[in-house]
């Protein structure tokens, strides 16, 4: 009896709870919020506007969506978008990882949480209102110009807003947090005494960094690139923010197309090859990696017997 | 009532329109926030005297000053800046619905999102420019106004009711009309400005980089056919390619932003030279510390004439509080304090003298003479308005070279 029960018990738990489970929630929302209103894109890409009160038709498909969103006064944009996403994403990296570093090897355990709060409080406002705030900021008439020429630093108002420059700017700030969590969560996991092990083996600090610290924090890196160049290249606010006629970008091109063209085809297109261009960008990074990767490794491999035979 | 009082206004905005509507909001301090219908004093609502509420005409429901009638809510699809915000606390507090805002930058953006969203957009009232009337009506975009609940519709000059795009106002009333000029900044600009073809070649050269064009597809062809002595109204094809040829590869690259409302930035200092609706370029030299800097022209040899109308969106859902919106709005003191902030003329018999005698500031930009009026030229929505949207988003990405 007991055997039994404890028989239809295991059966009851095996039906209740098949392996995927957990997972479900999460498959049926990208399922039915991302992979579906994605390929619903993808199909919009091929259709044409109608008329100005219709938005969107697909009775007739067709490429030449894509010839239009490719046309050079577009491709523009998108070469200027790649831009501006990789120096942003370069100068959040060479930036943020400084900063983790130091927070994660020369701060005291104690204050590590109340820094890395502080890097989280712009996150409390609303990421539109904070972009907002630097309009005002970097205005010709605003405090930054005022402040500058008081200084006698600038001879006339400053012309930053509006420019390039100006998104630039805006996207390394709004991005820069993004890059600081992974690379200090990976930079705080690495053992201390790793770095002292390379230090009485003889290594410079240079070399410990090169070697020791820095492959340790490559998963850091990685998914701090990939934060912050993703999202950024596909950024509008910011760009619709500070960019003026100068600083577009093409989520701004797409968002454009969508609210105030109301071209949906067209901005469905742009948007594919947006997604097109980042996938793109992260797998040609990612083969330049792992090519680095497997040529230190190879050189690697060759300076260990010279070093043992030197012992002897 | 000045514009220093505190103003709470739900605003939403999409980004571009936000940082439109935010910029002085911001500046001036106030922060955008939200303040809920009539709750202090919509229980006293009758104390007010309702404005043309003592009229035998309006319905058997009798409309007259009876908040409790009307919807709790009133949503705008809206231009930005458009409305002294004091006028939304008032209304509220009067009638009680409370007021929202969504702001659009062109009426082709407006009329595609209406059309997307067929009858469910949720907004009661929008403010289409008269010439985008018809088609609208044809597309079932808005509902009739009972004008019975719009007593104060009497108070508009007679001029300004019953226009081409909406005979016997079945669909809409006046809200106020105005022209489109531009702004110079003189610390920076010191070449002279009367036409538009001056504004093209200043821009071009004194102002390269640092020239604002209004961001709507109809005003940016304008402005290359007005400086060009074409009819704006063309249809011709040969025209629009040589204005695409022009903008995209000659004027584009000397342009800094399209901006609708460069007179709400003008404080900032952003522009040398702004293509501007005279309204837009007052409340601007009103906000500035040195409005001698700056120098209005209207346009020239011919410039725009548009009048924007009060209407209502087919499927709203507060018909009653749009209705009382409107005819709150046609009140004459309401319309004076109204054109005190926005700066275009509505259209009421006597706001001129009452404007002349409250001495507001630059009213010449307010009021035109018989010469300015007579060359100004209404617009058409015609079958060169896709083309026009096409090029303007061409000009705006190679605007980015």
């Amino acid at each position: 009896m007991a055997q039994r029960v404890a028989d239809s018990e295991r059966g009851a738990r095996k039906i209740r709870a098949p392996r995927f489970a957990m997972a479900l929630p999460a498959w049926i929302w990208f399922v039915f919020f991302f992979s579906i209103p994605v390929l619903w894109i993808v199909y919009y890409s091929f259709g044409y506007k109608p008329n100005i009160f219709k938005t969107i038709a697909t009775d007739k498909l067709s490429f030449d969506r894509y010839s239009e969103a490719l046309s050079p006064e577009f491709l523009h944009v998108f070469k200027q978008t790649l831009q501006i996403s990789l120096i942003g994403t370069l100068l959040t990296l060479l930036i943020g990882f400084p900063f983790a570093y130091w927070l994660a090897t020369r701060v005291a355990p104690r204050w590590r949480g109340v820094l890395l709060g502080l890097v989280i409080v712009p996150f409390f406002v609303n990421f539109l209102v904070r972009t907002v705030g630097w309009l005002i900021l970097l205005a010709p008439g605003g405090p930054l110009s005022t402040l500058l020429q008081k200084w006698g630093i600038r001879d006339e108002p400053l012309h930053l807003l509006q420019t390039r420059g100006a998104v630039q700017l805006g996207v390394v700030y709004n991005y820069l947090a993004l890059m600081i969590f992974p690379l200090f969560v990976a930079l705080d996991r690495l053992d201390p005494a790793m770095r002292e092990a390379s230090k009485d083996l003889g290594a410079s600090r240079w070399k410990t960094f090169r070697q020791v610290t820095l492959p340790l924090a490559s998963p850091g890196i990685v998914a701090g690139l990939l934060l912050v160049f993703i999202p950024l290249t596909g950024d509008y606010i910011t760009a619709a923010v500070l960019g003026g006629a100068k600083g577009n970008m093409a989520g701004a091109l797409v968002a454009s197309q969508f609210t105030t063209a109301q071209n949906w085809a067209l901005g469905a297109a742009q948007a594919v090859i947006l997604i097109i261009m980042i996938l793109g960008t992260v797998t040609v990074f990612a083969l330049v990696g792992l090519a680095i990767r497997w040529l230190a490794r190879r050189s690697r491999r060759i300076t260990v017997p010279l070093t043992v035979e030197a012992a002897r | 009532m000045t514009k220093k009082d505190e103003q709470f206004l739900n605003i939403l905005a999409s980004p571009a329109a936000a940082q439109r509507m935010s910029r002085r909001a911001f500046v001036s301090g106030s922060v955008v926030a939200a303040f809920s219908g009539g709750f202090l004093l919509a229980a006293c609502g009758g104390d007010e005297e309702t404005p043309g509420g003592t009229s035998g005409a309006t319905s058997a429901t009798g409309s007259t000053g009876a908040p409790a009638e009307l919807e709790d809510q009133l949503n705008f699809y809206h231009w930005a800046e458009y409305d002294d915000p004091a006028l939304f606390k008032r209304f509220t507090q009067e009638f009680g619905p409370s007021t929202k805002i969504d702001v659009y930058a062109s009426n082709e953006e407006a009329i595609a999102k209406l059309t997307a969203a067929a009858g469910s957009s949720g907004y009661d009232i929008v403010v289409p420019t008269g010439v985008f009337i018809p088609l609208m009506v044809e597309n079932d975009l808005l509902e009739e106004l009972d004008l019975s609940k719009i007593p104060n519709f009497a108070n508009i000059e007679a001029v300004y009711t019953n226009q081409p795009w909406d005979p016997n106002n079945v669909h809409s009333v006046c809200k106020d009309w105005g022209s489109t000029g531009w702004i110079i900044d003189k610390k920076q600009i010191s070449t002279p400005i009367t036409t538009w073809q001056d504004f093209i070649d200043v821009g071009m050269n004194e102002a390269s980089g640092n020239v604002s064009v209004l961001d709507a597809p109809n005003e940016l062809a304008g402005l290359y056919f007005w400086a060009n002595g074409i009819d704006w109204t063309t249809e011709d094809t040969a025209d629009y390619d040589a204005y695409e040829a022009f903008m995209v590869s000659d004027f584009a690259s000397h342009i800094k932003a399209f901006d609708s409302y460069p007179g709400v930035a003008l404080t900032q200092g952003n522009y040398a030279l702004s293509q501007v609706w005279n309204g837009d370029a007052r409340q601007g030299l009103n906000a500035v510390d040195n409005p001698d800097d700056y120098e209005w022209g209207l346009g020239a040899p011919e410039t725009e004439l548009w009048m924007d109308n009060w209407c209502i969106v087919k499927g709203a859902t507060h018909p009653e509080a749009a209705h009382a919106w409107i005819n709150f709005i046609l009140d004459p003191d309401n319309s004076l304090q109204d054109l005190e902030f926005h700066g275009y003329n509505t259209g009421i018999t006597g706001v001129k003298e009452a404007a002349e005698a409250a001495e507001l500031p630059f009213l010449d930009l307010v009021f035109f003479d018989e010469a300015q009026v007579a060359t100004f030229r209404a617009g058409a929505v015609n079958s060169s308005l896709d083309r026009q949207v096409e090029i303007y988003n061409k000009i705006k990405a190679a605007a980015g070279g």
